[in-house]
């Protein structure tokens, strides 16, 4: 028997014409490509995008190959379409450089079967992403005629030829059965494939399709840091600040605008879209795309609103295939707004004052940054010289009266658990990081070089925060201006502690989590708060899925509609979870869910929940309960269990 | 138009009140971890002039932290700024010293004060001032229109460049707030006219730009010494105390009410 393989261009002369082809075909689609580099090159410099080329590739393969964040069907399109190229280089390497690649094994297993396959896997995911999406999209229908095409040359040649190895090609096959024996179709449509293919390759850079070529650029230049660590800092001296036009993006911005697939994830993703809001980060990348060199970024009166609805949660940037970073374009587009016009909403305009004049965010409130110390041995950083860990309460913490009680808890574990701690009282400032995302960069700058200065000034090495927001920014933002001090988020503290051994672990059961977006998707941190609070309810949307509480972004200083509020959906969403208990670990949220839930369920820091498992069991409240853990006892006046002290002084109750 | 604004730096009046204390034996409040901020009926009678128009000059009396006023004035695109070095005081020796640097830096056609400062809420140093400047006064005022060129213009804060920089006006409308409602008065430039805050004086926020330029901008200095202006007690304050709330409840017995009630009554 004949080696395997199968005659290049059988049936087909004037060869000559299908070069002829090919060239404008590439000068075109090159040419498309051209332009869009030129455009980025146009944009500012971004320093920061090409170190650990090991990562990178990782993040390439992962995403645009086994595309995590894809669904299957996508992953199934793009596996063709690599394959089928493959075996067309192939074919051409055979005919016009003389190997002979295309024989024996390889042509069975790879060249037919594989092909045969990959190409049937073309034409089903058209099928199938056709039917997520609203309409059979002309690419969509390209493509798919180009896999239909392929398939019925191959039927018609297989068919006519009588091919010893048909069956190695089984879809081919198949096809080869029900069509006629015509030489003349095969002609035809071979030309035909070919017209619409080279046609296809010189369209698409011209469409969303050129993100075959934008998207693993993207993701090999995509932020290798956490999403906490994704703004950039602003050169004070430019002429601009922040972004005004389109000339104020970087290279990589524009990058992301034309990698962009428009396929509406981050949308779908978002908070305040989700509520009916007007922001949608797909819009928002697809008309910064759209427009031209020079114009302004911010078109009208509308498109600001929008950004003034972003809680820079980030889920736009956690869902994106490509690893767009929407969020921080905003904040670049905000800090225009605020730095060089001066005009954005009047709450974020009071949280700002307050935060020049008086270093926290709250404008009116009577309570002091030390108010919650009351009855508990707590020292300034001054006078604990031997403290190991600086406890930094926050404003949120401090200020806000409901939170007061979780910084007594914080304080009081780490009190029982022997952990030396001094604080900064009256001397803590905000973190800055309102200001930072409101758009102040100028504001941050100086709230962060004062807290740095203090701390340097007590030598501080370690810091413990229950706010993740100022956790995110002495992370991740503070190194920028010299800080070297470690930092941990409560709950990861809290964790240790229990770990080692020096608290109780949490009894309570029926604990939710509402993971905070600025330790959860911005950090990483998943599992801490889960263990700390015993939470195994997961609410529909947790992890880096997780939901907003509406708090962020200086959105918590802002009045939104009654029917569009971001805490209404999220706390709907615990409250369906049947959980008795929705823990949170942020002061923000606390906040927005306890408005939220409104009676449904109660709101517990993380730290709440742990400290009330480190009261004893009373025996007698247990059995009556079931067994189960004194903080199950109902708050109801008839029956003063144990538990509503949960270990406050006298006149915290209530 | 020429236009001074005289503004004071205070303790910030929204300090918590469980973290406010005074010397009882200096008689003054204590700083504390209380900031220094511009007088808010300050801010809004430079929003007021701002939005008038014209030549603005920025003048504080008070010691070195005042600058952070003045930087503040200018950021808010007040043209000048003066600061006259000095512990401050009694209101009429306020209103000397301001006076005395107003003569020098002037001529003005208006002279803009806040109504009171927050502190200490006398209320006088504008009234005092046109006094010390044989000027006419309009006090409680929440609005000012200009009559350039036989018409009134009203200040709507796009006024910056319009004649009324380069004309000095003739005559100011001033509407008063008073107790029943409006009164509108005119009046003959220059005078004094001390700003109470409205909705629309709101002081606007300064884009960061012009507050980092401000920090650049120059500052005419005065000591008291060089305004001529000898230090002078009017009056001491004997004590100083925060008032102690106190609240009581008793339980009347019906016997002999009406009676209990009287005396309760007289004693209030």
């Amino acid at each position: 028997m004949k080696e395997p393989t199968r005659e290049i261009y059988w049936n087909i002369s004037h060869i000559w014409l299908m070069y002829a082809l090919l060239v404008p075909a590439i000068a075109i689609g090159a040419w498309g490509i051209w332009r869009r580099v030129q455009r980025w090159r146009r944009g500012k410099a971004d320093a920061s995008r090409f170190d650990r080329p090991t990562l990178r590739i990782k993040r390439l393969l992962d995403h645009s190959l086994a595309q995590r964040r894809n669904p299957i069907f996508h992953r199934l399109l793009t596996w063709g379409f690599i394959v089928l190229t493959i075996a067309t280089i192939i074919v051409a390497l055979d005919a016009d450089f003389g190997t002979a690649i295309m024989r024996g094994r390889f042509y069975l297993y790879f060249q037919s079967l594989t092909v045969d396959v990959f190409g049937a896997f073309v034409l089903v995911a058209c099928i199938a992403l056709a039917a997520r999406r609203p309409r059979f999209t002309p690419l969509l229908a390209a493509i798919f005629v180009i896999a239909l095409t392929g398939f019925l040359v191959e039927a018609l040649r297989i068919a006519a030829t009588h091919d010893p190895w048909a069956a190695w090609s089984p879809f081919g096959n198949l096809i080869a059965k029900v069509v006629p024996v015509s030489v003349v179709a095969h002609r035809t449509l071979w030309w035909t494939h070919l017209a619409i293919t080279f046609a296809f390759f010189a369209w698409l850079p011209f469409t969303q399709l050129r993100h075959i070529i934008t998207s693993p650029l993207n993701l090999y230049t995509s932020n290798l840091a956490p999403i906490g660590a994704n703004l950039k800092s602003v050169d004070f001296e430019q002429e601009r600040l922040g972004v005004a036009t389109l000339d104020d993006f970087t290279w990589k911005d524009r990058l992301d605008f034309d990698a962009c697939t428009e396929c509406g994830k981050c949308t779908d993703a978002c908070p305040a879209h989700t509520v009916g809001k007007m922001l949608s980060p797909r819009d928002i990348i697809i008309e910064l795309r759209d427009r031209d060199e020079g114009s302004a970024a911010i078109a009208g009166a509308a498109a600001a609103q929008a950004l003034w609805e972003c809680t820079t949660c980030a889920a736009c940037v956690e869902a994106c295939p490509v690893f767009i970073e929407q969020m921080p374009k905003i904040v670049d587009m905000r800090r225009h707004l605020v730095m060089d016009e001066a005009d954005f909403p009047d709450g974020m305009q009071s949280a700002v004052m307050s935060l020049e004049k008086r270093g926290h965010p709250f404008t009116g409130t009577q309570a002091t940054r030390v108010d919650w110390t009351q009855g508990l041995d707590v020292q300034h950083v001054s006078a604990a010289k031997d403290a190991d860990v600086l406890f930094w309460v926050g404003c949120g913490g401090a200020l806000i009266e409901r939170n007061q009680k979780v910084i007594r808890a914080t304080a009081q574990l780490m009190q029982k658990a022997n952990v030396k701690f001094a604080i900064l009282g009256r001397d803590e400032k905000c973190s800055g990081d309102p200001a930072r995302r409101i758009g102040n960069e100028f504001l941050f700058e100086m709230l962060a070089k004062d807290n740095l200065a203090n701390f340097t000034k007590h030598n501080v090495r370690k810091v413990v925060t229950p706010c993740p927001h100022c956790f995110n920014t002495f992370k991740n933002e503070y190194p920028r201006y010299g800080a070297t001090f470690e930092v941990q988020h409560h709950s990861e503290f809290l964790e240790q502690l229990v770990d080692e051994g020096k608290l109780a672990p949490a009894r309570e059961d029926g604990v939710t989590f509402h993971d905070p977006c600025y330790l959860g998707r911005q950090n990483g941190v998943y599992d801490a708060p889960r263990k700390v609070a015993n939470a195994t309810i997961e609410m529909e949307r947790s992890r880096n899925k997780s939901f907003c509480c509406g708090g962020g972004g200086g959105m918590s200083f802002v009045d939104e509609p009654s029917d569009q509020r971001v805490n209404q959906e999220r706390a709907n969403e615990a409250v369906a979870t049947g959980a008795k208990t929705l823990a949170v670990s942020c002061p923000f949220c606390m906040s927005m869910m306890e408005d939220g839930v409104r009676g449904r369920m109660r709101v517990q820091d993380i730290s709440e929940v742990l400290w009330a498992s480190q009261q004893p069991v009373i025996p007698s409240v247990a059995r009556d309960l079931g067994g189960r853990g004194a903080m199950n006892v109902p708050r109801s006046p008839t029956r003063p269990g144990p538990s509503l002290t949960l270990g406050m002084t006298e006149g915290e109750q209530n | 138009m020429n236009i001074v604004v005289c503004m004071k730096q205070i303790l910030d009046p929204e300090v918590p009140a469980r973290d406010f204390r005074i010397d009882a034996a200096r008689r003054e409040a204590e700083r504390g971890s209380a900031s220094l901020v511009t007088n808010i009926f300050c801010e809004n009678a430079l929003e007021t002039a701002l939005q008038s128009g014209g030549n603005i000059t920025a003048l504080t009396y008070g010691p070195e932290s005042a600058e952070d006023t003045l930087r503040k004035a200018l950021a808010m695109k007040a043209n000048a700024a003066a600061h006259v070095a000095g512990e401050g005081g009694h209101p009429l020796h306020v209103a000397q010293v301001l006076a005395a640097a107003i003569r020098k830096l002037g001529p003005f056609d208006l002279i803009l004060t806040g109504r009171e400062s927050g502190d200490w809420g006398a209320g006088q140093t504008g009234a005092l001032l046109a006094e010390e400047l044989g000027l006419p006064c309009v006090s409680f005022a929440d609005k000012i229109e200009v009559m350039n060129d036989g018409g009134w213009q009203m200040a709507d804060g796009k006024a910056s460049d319009s004649s009324a920089i380069r004309h000095p006006p003739s005559a100011i409308r001033v509407r008063r707030q008073t107790d029943a409602g409006f009164e509108t008065v005119e009046a003959q430039p220059p005078l004094v006219v001390t700003i109470t805050n409205a909705e629309h004086n709101v002081p606007r926020i300064p884009k960061v730009r012009d507050v980092m330029m401000a920090h650049k901008q120059p500052l005419t200095r005065f000591t008291v010494d060089e305004l001529g202006v000898a230090p002078a007690d009017y009056y001491e304050i004997v004590e100083l105390a925060i008032p102690q709330k106190e609240t009581r409840c008793e339980l009347l017995d019906v016997d002999g009410l009406a009676q209990r009630i009287a005396e309760i009554t007289a004693a209030l």
